[in-house]
C-alpha cells in the first residue's frame, strides 16, 4: 500500500511521519549510547521501547511495512531488555543502532524515495531484522558476564541529571521551542501592535495641544488679577473674564472628548492584541487528527476488519500545547478501539450490525474543559472476563472480585500492563496501552473515563483542561496580598455575618444550606501572618473537596479576572499551596492557588489542629515515649484506609495523603519514620515522589516503601533506582509480611525516646 | 537610573545678517584670567586612572556600604514594585516574587544576605531595584541607592579584608576605590549561590 499523496488536514501525511522519525530516532541514537554504560537503566530502557513502539505506528500509518518490520523487532528486543531477560551487550547495541541507521536513511528521501530504498534493499532489510532477532533470542548467552545482582538489593541513585522519560513530564520545551502561527494571525498581530504605536504618537500630540489650554489660562489668571484693582470689577474686565472662562472649558471638553477616544481606541487594540496573540496558542482540534482517518482504516484491513473514523468538532479550539500532548493518547485509543473493540465483519454480520465498524472521535468544550470521546460500536467489555481476569492476574482476591462494581472493573482496564488480550500484537497491548492513556491525561491535568455496554461498544473519555495558559479567576486579598483562585474550582463566594460564625473547641464553623462548614483563615491555611480584623462580615470562598464544604476566610473580595497563568520560577519547586503566578491588571504579581494543596491544608487545620496543640502542649507526657509516625500515599481511598488500618493496629500513627504532590507537602510539613507511597498517581507520582524525598538533603535518610500494582521487573527496578528502600506488589500484598516488612525498616511503633 | 546626558553639541555659526555681532562678540570675548593657564594644566597632566580603568561595575549603596556588581550582571534599574509573598517560601533573604514590565522576577534582600544594616533615614525615592543576572539566573534586589556605572582598573583591585566581621566578606572579591571610600566588589558566582541557598 502506498500513501502517494494522501494529506490530512493540509499536512502531507509523509512529513509528519519524517518529523516523527527524527525524533525518535535521536532520541534512540543517544539513548542507545548512554545504554551501552548502564545496560540496567529501567527509565531508560523504557523510554527507547516507547520511541520504537511509536516509529513502528508512525511507518505503519504511511504504508512503509519494511520500516513497520525493523522497528517492531527492535520494539522486541528492548522489551526483552527491559523484562530482564537480556542484557544488551556491545553487539546488541550495534544491532539497534544499525535498524536506526536504516530508519534514519528512510526519512532522507521523500515518500517515493522511501519506498524505492526500502524495495532496494529488501535482502539487506531482512538480515537486519534476522540480526535483531538474534539479539533479542540469544543474546543473552553471549552477553558480557554484567553482574546480574539480587533485583532488590540494588538500590542506585539516579544519576543526576539524566531525565527519565518514564517519570518526567510529556513536554519540556526550551525557550528555543518554535511555535507555528498562521501567516494571517501573525499579520492581525503586526497591524495591531503598528496601529498601537501609531495611536500612542497621537496620544503625544493630544498632550501638546493642551499648551493651548494653559495658555488660556494664564490669560484668565491675568484678567482676574486685573480685575483686583481700585474701584471694584468694572463690566468690562468682568466680561473679558467669564469669555476667557467659557473659552477654556470648550476647549478643555473638546480635548477631553479627545482624549477619552484615545484611551478608548488604545484599549481596543490592546484587547485585541492580547486577543490575538493568545489566539495564536490555539489551533482547532482538527490539526491533530490528520492522520487518524487513514490509521484506523489501515489498522482494520491488517486486522481483517472493516472499519470506518467519524470525526467531530474539528472546529473546537484547544492549546496548542495541549493539542500535540493530545495526540498520543487519542492515538492509543483509536487503536485499542479498532484492535480491541471492533469485531471481524462476519461477527458483525451475525450479530446483525453492518459489517463496517464505526468509531468515533468527538471534541468539544464542556464546562471549561475539553472533552474528547472515542467510542467503538464493537463488542464492548466481557465483565466477566474482565473479572476473572482481573483474578488470575493476582490483583483482586476472588472473593472480593465478586463484588466489583462495572465501573470499578473498568478502572483495572487503565492499570500498568493489564491487556485483556492474550496475545500481544503489533498493533497495541502490551502495557503501551490504557495505562499511557492515563498517565498522559493525569499529566495534562485530565481525567479518563471509560463506560461500556457488552455487545454494544465502548465508551471512553478524556477530560482536559481547554488551555493552560488562561484562566478565569476571583481575585481576592490574603494578608494584604493578591491572590486568584480558578473559578472553576470555587464553590461559592459568600460574606457570613459575624454573628453567625460559631466557635467550638477554637474551630469556627457557620451553616451553609443547613450544614455546618468549617471555617479557617485563609492567611493561616498559607502559613502567612494572620491579622484578625474585626468587621461586621466575613469575605468567606467556599470550596468543595470530598464531599465536604470549606470555608476560607480573606481580607475582601477584589473581583474576577482573566489571568495569564505562568509557571512559577522552576528554582522554587512545587510551592505548597500555590499553583502559578500572574500579574493582576495594575501589573503587581498574583499567586493562583493550588485549590487541591489548599482543601488539604484546611483539612489538616480543621481536623489535626486539635491533636497538635494537645501534642504542643504536653510533650513532658509523650517524651519518654515517642510513637512512630508513617505517612500513607496513595490516591484509591480503598488502599489508603487499608493500609491505614493496619499500621494503626499495630500501633503506628498514621497520616494520610492523596497523591504524590500531597504527600511531598506532607513530609515536608512534618516529621516521618517511614513512608508508604502508591506509584501511579494523578500531579505527582510515587517514583517522583521518592525521587524528591531522596535527593533531599534533609529527608534522605527517610525510609521509603513503595506498594503498587506494577509487578515487573521494570518497575521494581524503577522504583529501587529512585531510591525506594522496599518494593511490594499489590499482587502479592499479605498483611502479616507487609507490616513485618514495615517493622523491619523502621522498627517496633514506640521506641524510647533517645 | 542615571542616564548619560549627551555632551551639548555646538552649533555651526550663522551667518549674521547684519553684518555683525552679537555672537562673534560672544566667542571674540578675552578668557578670563587664569582660565588659558588651567586648561594647560589639566591638558598637560599626565592620563588620569580613566584611560587604564576598562572593568565596569555598577555602584549602589546598602545602608553605610557601597557595592559594586560587573555590569554584564546588571539587566536593568527600576523603581522598586510591589513584593509578593510566597507562602512557605519567604524567608529573611528571599522575599517573594516581583513584577517588573510584565516580567516575574524572584526578589532578596541583599541587606539580609550581606549582613549590611538597612539605611531607614534613605529617602525612598532614592531606593531602586536592581535586576541582575548571572548563569542564565535572575534575581531582582532593593539597594538603598544606586549610584552609576563605575569604571575602575582591575589592577588597582585590593584584597578583601577578612579582618571586617561582615556577612558580605564571603560574597567579595576586592575593594575597589570609589571616590574617598572603598566598595566592595561581589564575586557573582559566590552571591549567585548565596542567592540559590535561600530558596533551599
Amino acid at each position: 500500500m502506498s500513501a502517494s499523496g494522501d494529506d490530512f488536514g493540509g499536512v502531507p501525511l509523509f512529513d509528519l511521519f519524517k518529523l516523527e522519525v527524527e525524533a525518535h530516532t535521536k532520541a534512540l541514537d543517544e539513548g542507545l549510547l548512554a545504554l551501552e554504560e548502564a545496560p540496567q537503566d529501567a527509565a531508560r530502557l523504557d523510554a527507547l521501547m516507547r520511541a520504537a513502539h511509536s516509529m513502528k505506528g508512525a511507518a505503519r500509518l504511511v504504508g512503509l511495512d519494511a520500516a513497520v518490520g525493523v522497528a517492531h523487532v527492535m520494539e522486541d528486543v528492548l522489551v526483552a531488555a527491559q523484562k530482564g531477560r537480556r542484557v544488551l551487550g556491545a553487539a546488541s547495541v550495534d544491532a539497534l543502532l544499525a535498524g536506526n541507521d536504516l530508519l534514519k536513511e528512510i526519512v532522507k528521501r521523500d515518500e517515493a524515495g522511501a519506498a524505492a530504498y526500502l524495495a532496494a534493499r529488501a535482502a539487506e532489510l531482512a538480515a537486519l531484522v534476522e540480526r535483531l532477532r538474534a539479539v533479542e533470542r540469544d543474546e543473552g548467552a553471549t552477553a558480557p558476564a554484567a553482574p546480574a545482582p539480587a533485583v532488590a538489593a540494588v538500590v542506585v541513585a539516579p544519576a543526576p541529571g539524566v531525565p527519565s522519560a518514564a517519570t518526567s513530564a510529556p513536554r519540556d520545551d526550551g525557550d528555543a521551542a518554535a511555535v507555528r502561527v498562521s501567516a494571517t494571525g501573525l499579520g492581525r498581530m503586526l497591524a495591531y501592535a503598528g496601529e498601537s504605536l501609531v495611536e500612542a504618537r497621537r496620544l503625544g500630540a493630544t498632550a501638546s495641544a493642551l499648551d493651548d489650554v494653559r495658555s488660556l489660562a494664564g490669560r484668565l489668571l491675568a484678567a482676574a488679577e486685573g480685575l483686583g484693582g481700585s474701584g471694584g470689577p468694572s463690566a468690562e474686565g468682568v466680561r473679558t473674564l467669564r469669555d476667557l472662562a467659557a473659552q477654556t472649558r470648550r476647549r478643555v471638553a473638546s480635548h477631553l472628548e479627545a482624549l477619552d477616544a484615545a484611551a478608548r481606541r488604545s484599549e481596543d487594540l490592546a484587547e485585541r492584541l492580547y486577543r490575538e496573540v493568545l489566539k495564536s496558542r490555539m489551533r482547532p482540534f482538527g490539526d491533530v487528527v490528520g492522520g487518524f482517518p487513514r490509521l484506523v482504516r489501515d489498522l482494520a484491513r491488517d486486522l481483517g476488519k472493516r472499519a470506518q473514523l467519524e470525526v467531530r468538532g474539528k472546529d473546537v479550539l484547544v492549546d496548542r500545547d495541549l493539542l500535540d500532548a493530545l495526540d498520543a493518547p487519542v492515538n492509543q485509543l483509536l487503536r485499542n478501539a479498532v484492535d480491541h473493540g471492533l469485531e471481524p465483519p462476519e461477527r458483525r454480520a451475525a450479530a446483525g450490525k453492518d459489517p463496517e465498524g464505526r468509531v468515533m472521535l468527538k471534541a468539544r468544550h464542556r464546562a471549561g474543559m475539553l472533552e474528547i470521546e472515542v467510542v467503538d460500536d464493537g463488542r464492548g467489555v466481557d465483565y466477566e472476563g474482565l473479572r476473572r481476569r482481573v483474578v488470575e492476574r493476582g490483583l483482586v482476591k476472588d472473593a472480593m472480585a465478586g463484588e466489583l462494581s462495572r465501573a470499578e472493573l473498568l478502572e483495572f482496564l487503565f492499570l500498568p500492563a493489564f491487556s485483556t488480550k492474550q496475545e500481544v500484537t503489533e498493533v497495541s497491548g502490551r502495557g503501551v496501552g490504557l495505562d499511557v492513556v492515563h498517565t498522559l491525561a493525569s499529566a495534562l491535568g485530565g481525567t479518563v473515563r471509560a463506560t461500556s455496554e457488552a455487545g454494544k461498544g465502548f465508551r471512553v473519555v478524556l477530560t482536559a483542561p481547554i488551555t493552560r495558559s488562561v484562566i478565569r479567576a476571583a481575585l481576592v486579598e490574603i494578608g494584604g496580598e493578591p491572590h486568584a483562585f480558578p473559578l472553576a474550582r470555587i464553590e461559592r463566594l459568600v460574606r457570613v455575618p459575624t454573628a453567625e460564625i460559631h466557635a467550638v473547641e477554637g474551630r469556627e464553623s457557620f451553616a451553609w444550606e443547613g450544614a455546618a462548614v468549617g471555617l479557617v483563615p485563609a492567611a493561616r491555611a498559607l502559613g502567612l501572618d494572620v491579622e484578625v480584623l474585626a468587621r461586621d462580615a466575613v469575605p468567606v470562598v467556599l470550596l468543595a473537596g470530598g464531599g465536604h464544604l470549606y470555608g476560607l476566610a480573606v481580607d475582601r473580595f477584589l473581583g474576577e479576572q482573566d489571568l495569564v497563568v505562568r509557571a512559577l520560577d522552576p528554582r522554587l519547586g512545587k510551592v505548597e499551596n500555590v499553583a502559578a503566578v500572574s500579574v493582576d491588571e495594575s501589573g503587581a504579581p498574583v499567586l493562583i492557588l493550588d485549590v487541591d494543596d489548599l482543601l488539604r491544608s484546611v483539612d489538616q487545620l480543621l481536623h489535626d489542629g486539635r491533636l497538635r496543640s494537645v501534642r504542643v502542649t504536653a510533650p513532658a507526657v509523650e517524651a519518654s515515649r515517642r510513637r512512630k509516625r508513617v505517612l500513607v500515599v496513595d490516591d484509591s481511598i480503598t488502599v489508603r484506609e487499608v493500609e491505614r488500618g493496619l499500621l494503626a493496629a499495630r500501633g503506628f500513627l498514621v497520616d494520610v495523603a492523596v497523591d504524590g504532590a500531597d504527600g511531598w507537602n506532607a513530609v515536608r510539613a512534618n516529621t516521618y519514620d517511614l513512608v508508604i507511597t502508591d506509584v501511579d498517581m494523578p500531579r505527582m507520582n510515587g517514583i517522583e515522589l521518592v525521587r524528591h524525598i531522596k535527593q533531599d538533603t534533609r529527608l534522605r535518610e527517610l525510609p521509603v516503601m513503595i506498594v503498587s500494582y506494577k509487578d515487573r521487573d521494570a518497575d521494581r527496578l524503577a522504583g529501587l533506582e529512585a531510591g525506594a528502600d522496599a518494593y511490594v506488589t499489590k499482587s502479592s500484598f499479605h498483611e502479616d509480611a507487609w507490616i513485618g516488612r514495615v517493622v523491619e525498616l523502621v522498627g517496633e511503633p514506640e521506641e524510647d525516646a533517645p | 537610573m542615571p542616564t548619560p546626558v549627551p555632551p551639548p553639541v555646538p552649533e555651526a555659526p550663522r551667518p549674521d545678517p547684519k553684518g555683525g555681532d552679537a555672537t562673534h562678540r560672544l566667542l571674540d570675548r578675552p578668557a578670563p584670567p587664569g582660565y588659558l593657564e588651567a586648561c594647560a594644566r589639566a591638558l598637560a597632566a599626565p592620563l588620569a586612572d580613566e584611560a587604564r580603568a576598562r572593568a565596569s561595575a555598577l555602584a549602589f549603596r546598602l545602608g553605610d556600604e557601597r557595592f559594586l556588581l560587573a555590569s554584564a550582571c546588571v539587566r536593568e534599574v527600576h523603581v522598586p514594585p510591589r513584593v509578593h509573598r510566597v507562602p512557605g517560601r519567604t524567608n529573611e533573604v528571599f522575599r517573594g516574587v516581583v513584577c517588573l514590565r510584565g516580567e516575574i522576577h524572584l526578589c532578596a534582600d541583599l541587606h539580609a544576605l550581606l549582613g549590611c544594616a538597612r539605611d531607614a533615614a534613605a529617602p525612598a525615592s532614592r531606593r531602586r531595584t536592581v535586576v541582575v543576572e548571572h548563569d542564565g539566573e535572575r534575581w531582582a534586589f532593593d539597594a538603598d541607592e544606586v549610584f552609576d556605572v563605575h569604571r575602575y582598573d582591575e589592577a588597582a583591585v585590593a584584597a578583601p579584608q577578612v579582618t571586617v566581621a561582615n556577612a558580605a566578606v564571603r560574597f567579595t572579591d576586592g575593594l575597589v576605590a570609589l571616590g574617598e571610600r572603598h566598595a566592595a566588589r561581589l564575586d557573582p558566582r559566590r552571591l549567585f549561590e548565596g542567592l540559590a541557598r535561600s530558596l533551599a
